[in-house]
């Protein structure tokens, strides 16, 4: 049985981890964050720059030119990030074991009272801990909010 | 004859009360010295810069690797209401445990690991606000300096947002 891929992500002095089977396409978008596009399918994308979304008050110095894609039903995000590498994740057996990685359950004390849902779990990895991204739980929000902020349509009688 | 004698007992009984101890770990915070069960702390480290989770609420700001486990970060001095100070070379992390619940909290020095009697705890004074009080499970004077005796379930509750 292989192994999970998983995806470290570079944004600023920041790096998060992200489950390859959440991430559509990974490409480079030179332009960064920009308004919406359209994707492989016609559908609107929606181009956000992840690390400011994961944390507004965080530093904000990146290059923000490769793009993660999220494919949801009716719509693609492309979250913006600095850097992207792979990283394959262990096999069950080698969970645990010295110098391999292991993804936890973030701290039940602490998920409970975190702002947004956004973190699926902790890598703990031979260059200390990163946070594991549920990315389409953020693609979800990222589209509802850009919903909400979009003008309504006069309702039919 | 029995009814001299059990003042007697019961004034021993109490002197036997007051001479049972348990293990404190004493710690400062700002100026004030504070105190744990010994039971409850699991280790002590010194002061490394925690993973900061975005989101999560200042008392809690981030996350430690611990011998494998994955620990919440507790400013326990914010989550008493006292000023911040920045981290320096006696700053430390108690390992602390309650029930399934395991913490790091974040403290000025270590002291000492000493013996106290709980029967001579002073009550909490009532001018402390509840939201402070709870936390709080007495004093103890040492060499007549006053140690607050924290009570971590209590301190549990109020990071869980319970109170």
């Amino acid at each position: 049985m292989s192994a999970d891929v998983i995806l470290v992500v570079r944004m600023g002095p920041r790096s998060y981890v992200v489950r390859r089977e959440q991430v559509h396409e990974l490409r480079r978008m030179p332009g960064g964050p920009g308004g919406e596009t359209v994707d492989a399918r016609g559908k609107p994308m929606v181009n956000v720059a992840l690390g400011p979304l994961l944390d507004p008050d965080g530093p904000q110095n990146g290059a923000n030119n490769h793009a993660i894609l999220v494919q949801l039903r009716r719509r693609s995000v492309a979250f913006m990030v600095d850097f992207i590498d792979r990283l394959d994740a262990p096999e069950p057996d080698e969970v645990g074991t010295p110098g391999g990685t292991a993804i936890l359950p973030l701290p039940p004390l602490l998920k409970r009272r975190l702002a947004r849902p956004w973190f699926a779990g902790v890598l703990i990895g031979a260059a200390g801990l990163l946070l594991v991204l549920d990315l389409r739980q953020i693609a979800q929000d990222v589209v509802l909010g850009q919903a909400s902020q979009e003008p309504r349509q006069p309702e039919q009688p | 004859m029995a009814g001299l004698a059990a003042p007697q007992t019961a004034t021993a009984a109490d002197a036997t009360q007051e001479q049972q101890t348990s293990t404190y770990l004493l710690f400062r915070l700002g100026d004030e010295c504070y105190a744990l069960p010994s039971e409850h702390v699991r280790e002590l480290s010194r002061w490394r810069e925690p993973t900061p989770v975005p989101g999560a609420p200042p008392v809690m700001p981030g996350i430690i690797n611990q011998r494998g486990l994955v620990l919440p970060v507790v400013r326990l001095g914010l989550l008493l209401g006292l000023s911040d100070t920045a981290p320096d070379r006696t700053t430390r992390y108690i390992y602390a445990q309650h029930a399934d619940i395991a913490l790091a909290l974040l403290i000025d020095e270590v002291i000492d690991l000493v013996p106290l009697a709980p029967a001579t705890f002073e009550a909490v004074p009532p001018t402390l606000s509840p939201r402070h009080g709870r936390l709080f499970q007495g004093i103890a004077r040492r060499d007549g300096n006053p140690i607050v005796l924290l009570n971590l379930a209590e301190i549990v509750a109020a990071l869980r947002g319970e109170n």
